[in-house]
């Protein structure tokens, strides 16, 4: 399949006794659409190459759970994009994993030297990500959840959406749990 | 869209992969597509979310949902994944439904987005926010900030003179909140004391307010110091009462 076509839109189960509605050129469009934007945000430099092929790898798998529910009335929007994330996961574990073990091999075969990571930073980073995960621990559980989330990109009202909290107890929980993690850190030596 | 510079570098390091643990301790991806979509019961909710803190695998998985179900940067309905957009909940309609609160999130944070960009900072607490304010920690890094705690952290004080210290710039004026802090997490935070105004570097919690607090429960003090220059900052203490 060219990644630029999004497969035909699927056929009604039999019965039309559908959940949801069916799936339509415009929805494989925007998941592809959506696909692509998420692996330029999160691909890294050295996978930045692969970017098309990654894409790809995940549309295609899409239409292959497709066809394995075909029939089954359940492919909607929501399993369509449930399937492509899962996919995607899967194939950026897998691609990191070979990053892994060509980095271990001491081979160039994702590419030049340029786009592998700058080893240094990346230790830095990583030590700092520790850091964070050692800290965490040490918060009260309510504003480590808060603080978890938050730092994963929801924002203060996601937050207490989703943990159903009012807003202004998210709120501290957030702010609090943000400055106990700093205190951690300084205490700790480490400074963001 | 911009956050606070700290958060980010928090943000950017979280997001850095580990060697993986256990995975056989690892929640499926369909959970960690439903918890993001918040379809989980809140206890499974939380308990992913306890993973999540410990393990960067899940951690990245629960990023890429959420990313899978974010505009693209740019659309007029974005969901700001910034706290700038706290401005605009703690304004609008809670309302369950993802679109509508888009379009309030998406106003809100055109709205906020200059305001929390200058103040870099979480308080909204206030109705009037102040010019400036500056968000401070309470440690070593503390040290360029005017305001700084003298009361160490964690400090366990007599109940008959809580006194809370702290150093200033001359001419700042203070307000001083303090909460009792439910460590099970089960409670929200009660207000114990609030003054507003305070010119002196120091404040006793008067006993009397102390008095539905048990010794050694936790205590969690705000203050915001309004400085001269019309900056103000805001530092944070914990500390227990015999």
């Amino acid at each position: 399949m060219d990644a630029q076509d999004p497969p035909p839109a699927r056929r009604p189960a039999g019965n039309g006794a559908l959940p949801h509605s069916p799936l339509t050129d415009d929805d494989y469009g925007r998941l592809r659409v959506d696909v692509v934007r998420v692996v330029a945000q999160v691909c890294p430099g050295w996978l930045g190459s692969r970017a098309d092929d990654l894409v790809q790898a995940v549309l295609i798998r899409v239409v292959e759970a497709q066809r394995k529910r075909e029939g089954t009335g359940e492919f909607s929007t929501f399993y369509l994009r449930k399937a492509a994330h899962s996919a995607l996961v899967d194939e950026i574990r897998r691609c990191r994993r070979r990053q892994e073990v060509a980095l271990q091999s001491d081979t160039e075969e994702d590419g030049p030297v340029a786009t592998q990571p700058d080893p240094e930073r990346l230790s830095a980073g990583r030590q700092l990500g520790r850091a964070i995960r050692d800290c965490l621990q040490t918060l009260v559980r309510p504003r480590r959840l808060a603080v978890v989330l938050n730092l994963q990109g929801h924002s203060v009202p996601e937050v207490g959406r989703l943990l159903r909290w009012k807003p202004k107890r998210a709120e501290n929980l957030v702010y609090r749990g943000l400055a106990d993690l700093r205190d951690c850190l300084e205490r700790r030596g480490v400074v963001p | 869209m911009t956050e606070p510079h700290g958060l980010e570098r928090l943000r950017e390091a979280f997001a850095q992969p580990e060697e993986p643990l256990d995975q056989d301790r690892c929640p499926s991806l369909s959970d960690i597509w439903d918890g993001v979509q918040g379809r989980l019961p809140p206890d499974r909710l939380r308990d992913l979310v306890e993973h999540v803190a410990t393990c960067s695998a899940c951690a990245e998985a629960w990023r890429l949902a959420l990313l899978m179900e974010r505009p693209a940067a740019g659309d007029e309905t974005v969901g700001s994944t910034s706290d700038e957009a706290l401005a605009g909940d703690l304004a609008g309609d809670r309302r369950p439904g993802r679109a509508r609160w888009r379009i309030y999130a998406g106003l809100a944070t055109a709205a906020a987005a200059a305001f929390a960009v200058v103040l870099g900072t979480y308080d909204f607490r206030r109705a009037e926010p102040p010019a400036v304010v500056a968000q401070r920690g309470s440690g070593a890094a503390d040290q360029a900030a005017a305001t700084r705690w003298l009361t160490p952290g964690e400090a366990v004080l007599p109940r008959g003179d809580a006194r809370l210290r702290w150093s200033g710039v001359p001419g700042a004026t203070y307000d001083l909140a303090v909460d009792l802090e439910d460590e099970s997490g089960a409670a929200k935070p009660v207000p114990i004391a609030a003054r507003r105004g305070l010119a002196a570097t120091e404040y006793a919690v008067p006993a009397p307010e102390l008095g539905r607090v048990a010794a050694g429960a936790l205590l969690h003090a705000t203050l915001t110091a309004h400085l001269p220059d019309g900056r103000s900052e805001i530092i944070f203490r914990d500390f227990r009462v015999r």
